[in-house]
């Protein structure tokens, strides 16, 4: 059975036993820590693992142009994760309605604006419509390379998109590697345990007591070293 | 050794054996530019050695009787005139070379700048004897990437050049003969393994391998575009044996 957001957060939870109405730990803040931690472990695994299965296509992304350099980009659909060389994003191409396997065929390939000089000292390596390069900068832009002569309306943008990009629909099933869902619940459970355990600077349980108002800081969890530090300043 | 057209292997076909070997699958590492640089310096590198390609070229006989060396040429092997077009030879003539012909050309009929030679027929030398006159033969010479034509070439309608070709400048995508494919395999792929090992050193060993066979291939890929074919050998060995020369 594909496990869904919902049943991931409210799982973990029921287990940190936050499930009154008083929590502290709430279900948006359970949501937040998967994201964190999700990004975290997907990143690690697309990087260990040869796997395309967080591959999401994009087939039309506009191109835009910059109204003052004039040149031409696209921002990034989805967050992406910043792996060696660009990896992140996995491929750039000329749109589904110029070629039907255009990805195949002509794929933009990466550069850098500080690299990009020596490309145009050869023929081949010439960034042109045929040989096209895309760069990062500005982010979230990706700019285009060698397609000053011709309008490109679209590209095919292929990323590995974040774990973090969750949607609104909490009943969606999570894309996430399944086997490292029981390491994802760990760490959260152990990330919300050191969460209940720190106490709180103040207490504040409604009721207008002067005589209750605590007088001193809490310095430290460590009970023998606080009772100390509370004799100490008694006498 | 001849090979037919349709046997030719593309840069690309090459560059997928490459990218293989390489591990360079996405092309991120280096730019398909690159790759197909690469390939064809190889193919460049045999051509300057084997002069495997040869290419012949017609032109209108300039005005000038200076012709530059067209691009993608070099070493000249034979320079005709002739009348007619190319669909039409008529009257061929050889231009020979004539040593250290140097003119400046010829702008008009009327205009003549003269040359100079070590065997100029204008030239009261004692040292050279039977000297032919440069109204009686036709001779070239070639200075800075220009042919230089003697006047006499004037009295032919084109010059006809036939000259070792550079095979990446020929205006197609399939340019590779298929028995050096393997040498230009090996070759691009350690081409590619010693660019890449200045930012990962742990390549060194890899390119170290692909090192390894590629002499053998290097020599293997020369000895077969120099190889004449059996029937260019035949035809000469029949010619060598009637001793009438």
């Amino acid at each position: 059975m594909a496990t869904t957001y919902r049943q991931l957060a409210y799982d973990l939870l029921t287990i940190l036993k936050q499930n009154f109405n008083d929590k502290e730990i709430t279900l948006s803040h359970c949501v937040y820590w998967l994201s964190v931690y999700g990004d975290r472990l997907l990143a690690q695994h697309i990087q260990k693992h040869d796997t395309q299965a967080y591959l999401q296509v994009f087939p039309q992304v506009p191109v835009y142009k910059d109204t003052v350099t004039q040149r031409q980009y696209i921002d990034i659909p989805a967050s992406v994760y910043d792996f060696d060389l660009d990896n992140g994003i996995d491929y750039i191409s000329y749109p589904y309605q110029v070629d039907i396997n255009s990805f195949a065929y002509t794929r933009f390939t990466r550069t850098t604006p500080s690299q990009a000089f020596r490309l145009y000292y050869t023929d081949e390596e010439k960034p042109a419509p045929d040989n096209p390069y895309w760069y990062r900068a500005d982010a979230p832009r990706i700019y285009l390379l060698g397609l000053e002569c011709i309008d490109v309306p679209f590209v095919e943008v292929g990323l590995q998109v974040a774990f973090s990009n969750i949607p609104c629909d909490l009943d969606e099933e999570i894309k996430f590697p399944l086997e490292l869902v029981p390491i994802l619940q760990r760490q959260i459970l152990d990330l919300g345990r050191f969460c209940l355990m720190i106490p709180a600077d103040r207490i504040n349980d409604g009721d207008y007591d002067v005589a209750n108002i605590p007088k001193q800081k809490i310095i430290s969890v460590n009970q023998d070293a606080q009772a100390q530090a509370n004799a100490q300043i008694t006498e | 050794m001849e090979f037919s057209f349709a046997d030719l292997l593309s840069i690309d076909e090459i560059k997928a054996d490459v990218l293989v070997n390489v591990g360079d699958l996405d092309q991120k590492l280096l730019t398909p530019g690159f790759y197909s640089r690469r390939v064809k310096r190889c193919i460049d590198e045999l051509g300057y050695t084997t002069y495997f390609l040869t290419h012949f070229q017609d032109f209108p006989t300039p005005e000038s009787l200076q012709l530059f060396i067209p691009s993608g040429a070099f070493n000249l092997n034979n320079v005709f005139a002739f009348n007619g077009d190319c669909c039409d030879v008529g009257g061929m003539q050889t231009v020979h070379n004539k040593r250290q012909f140097l003119m400046r050309g010829k702008t008009s009929a009327t205009q003549h700048f003269g040359y100079t030679s070590r065997n100029n027929d204008r030239n009261n030398d004692g040292f050279f004897t039977n000297v032919v006159g440069d109204s009686e033969i036709l001779f070239y010479a070639e200075n800075n990437g220009i042919i230089l034509l003697s006047d006499s070439c004037r009295l032919y309608d084109r010059i006809r050049v036939v000259f070792s070709g550079t095979p990446s400048k020929i205006d197609e995508q399939k340019i590779i003969p298929p028995f050096v494919a393997e040498y230009i395999i090996n070759q691009v792929t350690t081409d590619a393994l010693f660019a890449l090992k200045s930012k990962q050193p742990n390549l060194r060993l890899q390119w170290l391998d692909s090192q390894a066979g590629l002499e053998n291939k290097k020599r293997d890929a020369i000895y077969r575009l120099r190889h004449l074919s059996k029937s260019e050998r035949f035809t000469l060995y029949e010619a060598l044996g009637r001793m009438n020369y």
